[in-house]
């Protein structure tokens, strides 16, 4: 398996992102692991990254975050500059057992997959094999 | 000397009968005039028969030495018309020479019978006007009294004749013939008075004549009789004495006569200038009569304007009469509409009334529907939070005992501190989720008692409870309330509120600056609004628009600052279960500033 460069993990939750980052690490499925607390942070660090000439390879997103949630991010990210998003899988990662969450995610053609909570190694392998495989 | 005697009195009986001859004639004249004018008068009031077909209008005069009548009629009829027409006067001489006239005159002198000339007349359409005769005899008979003419009609022999008579003449005319009788018995005795002088003298004369007869006998016998005629002397001295007294008595009465005669006179021309009066008098009673017949027409055609008036006003009657019919079938009608508008109305108040009751009770159901419905979407909020909020912090310490785990088998104790640490903070945040879904429910299920009471009192009563929190940050506090800030709401609900509010501005209060809480009230009408305003961290009110009061919201980017995102919610769901309203103002760095107007009184 070849190894990714850069996972952008989004929850407001630290436990989460702590947990989420230890299983990734685990796996060694990325080089670099950045976190965010809300929607707008992960702009930001994309923002960032496409000023260092960079991207990342895959977003895993919370729904439910405070100051900008996940659909809030991807109707920010849908209308960013293309050079920023050309590779990149976003992953809807959440406890949300709402259908209509589910409903509304299809319609974001920037959302690539969705899956529930928790996160564990299988899942992420599983997800890099259909998305990098 | 005894025959010049003689002679001297048989002239002068001569000449008196002459000189009463002379005098008769004068009055005779002013008579005829006088008749002249009546039988002119009589014309106004008589109405001939096709009068207008005949050239003249002629009057006739029957009898004999009547002469001085006819040519007073042709004196007149050269100045007078008879109606609009020559007058014509023809003189007849006997009954058979009358013709067909106008008006035949006769007097009773002429010895004619009236009866005998009556066909013709009624025949001829001649009205019959006669002098002296016996009452109704003629159509028209007049006499003279007192120089007076007094006159009868027959109105009956006058229409016998066609003829017809004005009612006004039958007015001036003697109706009675017991009246006629005595002025005609009047004029009888008169005249027989005269006659007797008259037949006195005439037997007188007869007498002288005798003796003159006699003085002849005895002149002649005096030559024989001398002595006779002495005897004869005496008696005839006797006889000449009781003729001069006779001559005496008839002298006297003549003087009488003659005075008498001149009373006729004046009494004549005081008549003529009377009948010229009359005649005046006549004009302007016609003048008069024109005038009252115009009055008379106009009076008529006022009346006929009348009656056109009467009978429009009788048709107006008619048509009000057949309006007041039909406005008072109208009424009916009006009354049957008014009562079957009021049984209407009755029934649309019930009606209505059941409307409204059953539309209360479908508002209430609605309501309770919509509130149900957002009771369902509150618990589906809550589910969803029971899925992710309870769900993540239990999932993060499963996942935290599984790390341990892991580096326990590795006997790695490096991260041990950072698993723990999270493990803490998750099980708070489970804490505070349960805490604050319990309050949810408590809010959301349970009403509070309602009553008068005053923020300041609530507000100084629960201050200890944060007394010291609010030393920890050095919180400068300041108070005014106006009139305590008394509202009408449940107090449990009132502290929850203000602890909400005291919890936020401590937790989400400015590194930068020394926190400042200002609380007071004031009044808007009816409503006293409770101020709450903190100089910490704020908002941004525009970009959080809509999402502030909304449930789980949490709008800090600070990872230190723990909250569930229902702080807020539970803050506006409990100002509305006290009939509130919240207004926020402030911005990011600034503050925030809470305008919450609640009722002061209790809602109807």
């Amino acid at each position: 398996m070849k190894q990714l460069e850069h996972l952008l993990l989004v929850d407001d939750d630290p436990t989460t992102n702590f947990f989420n980052k230890h299983l990734v690490g685990k796996v060694r499925a990325f080089k670099h692991i950045h976190e965010a607390s809300n929607g707008k942070e992960a702009l930001e660090i994309i923002k960032e990254m496409n000023v260092k000439g960079t991207q990342p390879d895959m977003i895993l997103l919370d729904i439910n975050m405070p100051i900008m949630d996940g659909f809030e991010f991807l109707d920010n990210y849908s209308v960013l500059d293309e050079s920023m998003k050309s590779s990149v899988v976003i992953c809807m990662l959440t406890t949300s057992l709402a259908k209509e969450d589910l409903e509304r995610s299809k319609k974001y053609a920037v959302l690539d997959d969705y899956i529930d909570k928790p996160l564990y190694e299988a899942k992420i392998l599983e997800l890099i094999e259909k998305h990098f495989g | 000397m005894e025959l010049k005697k003689v002679i001297l009195i048989v002239f002068t009986v001569i000449l008196g009968a002459i000189r009463a001859q002379t005098g008769f004639n004068e009055k005779e004249s002013i008579r005829n005039k006088q008749r002249v004018i009546y039988i002119y008068n009589f014309t106004d009031y008589i109405t001939w028969p096709s009068i207008h077909e005949d050239e003249t209008f002629r009057i006739g005069v029957l009898g004999s030495g009547y002469e001085g009548l006819v040519n007073e009629f042709n004196k007149t009829s050269k100045q007078k018309k008879v109606k609009d027409k020559e007058v014509k006067t023809i003189h007849y001489q006997r009954v058979e020479d009358v013709e067909n006239v106008h008006i035949l005159y006769v007097h009773e002198g002429s010895n004619i019978d009236l009866q005998l000339i009556l066909p013709k007349m009624y025949a001829n359409h001649t009205l019959l006007v006669s002098e002296n005769y016996r009452f109704h005899e003629s159509m028209i008979n007049f006499i003279e009294f007192d120089n007076e003419f007094h006159f009868n009609v027959s109105e009956e022999k006058i229409k016998r004749a066609g003829l017809v008579v004005l009612p006004r003449l039958l007015n001036f005319s003697i109706v009675k013939q017991k009246d006629w009788e005595a002025v005609f018995e009047r004029l009888e005795s008169e005249k027989k008075v005269i006659e007797n002088y008259i037949g006195e003298l005439e037997g007188l004369s007869e007498k002288i004549e005798k003796q003159n007869s006699r003085l002849n006998a005895q002149n002649e016998q005096l030559i024989h009789q001398r002595e006779e005629i002495k005897a004869q002397k005496e008696k005839l001295k006797e006889g000449q004495e009781e003729l001069i007294m006779r001559m005496r008595e008839v002298r006297l009465q003549r003087r009488q006569l003659d005075k008498l005669l001149y009373e006729i006179k004046e009494k004549n021309t005081q008549k003529d200038s009377l009948s010229v009066q009359l005649k005046l008098q006549d004009i302007s009673y016609f003048e008069r009569k024109a005038e009252l017949k115009n009055q008379s027409n106009m009076i008529l055609s006022q009346m006929s304007r009348i009656e056109k008036q009467e009978r429009a006003l009788a048709e107006s009657d008619i048509v009000l009469d057949s309006r007041l019919k039909k406005i008072r079938e109208q009424y009916n009608v009006i009354y049957g509409f008014l009562a079957l508008f009021v049984l209407i109305v009755v029934i649309t108040f019930f009606a209505y009334r059941e409307y409204k009751r059953k539309r209360r009770s479908e508002r209430r159901v609605k309501e309770q529907n919509v509130k149900l419905i957002a009771l369902n979407d509150s618990l589906d909020s809550f589910v969803y939070r029971v899925s992710h909020d309870l769900k993540s912090p239990v999932i993060n310490i499963k996942n935290m005992i599984g790390m341990l785990k892991e580096y326990q088998v590795n006997d790695d104790s490096s991260m041990v501190p950072e698993i723990m640490k999270n493990m803490d903070l998750s099980a708070n945040r489970l804490e505070d989720t349960i805490m604050d879904l319990l309050e949810l429910s408590r809010i959301e299920k349970i009403v509070e008692k309602k009553e008068e009471i005053k923020i300041e009192d609530v507000f100084l009563e629960m201050l200890p409870e944060f007394k010291s929190a609010l030393e920890d940050v050095n919180c400068e506090l300041d108070i005014e309330f106006k009139n305590g800030g008394n509202i009408y709401g449940a107090k449990v609900e009132l502290v929850s509120i203000i602890q909400n509010l005291l919890t936020n501005s401590i937790k989400y209060r400015s590194k930068e600056r020394r926190l400042k809480i200002s609380v007071g009230s004031y009044y808007v009408k009816d409503r006293t609004v409770f101020i709450f305003e903190d100089n910490g961290k704020g908002l941004d009110l525009k970009e959080f628009d809509g999402k502030i009061f909304q449930m789980f919201q949490r709008f800090t980017e600070d990872k230190s600052i723990s909250g569930t995102g229902v702080g807020m919610y539970i803050i506006k769901k409990l100002v509305n279960n006290n009939n509130g309203d919240i207004v926020l103002q402030g911005g990011p760095n600034i503050g925030l500033k809470y305008e919450i107007s609640l009722p002061r009184k209790k809602l109807g």
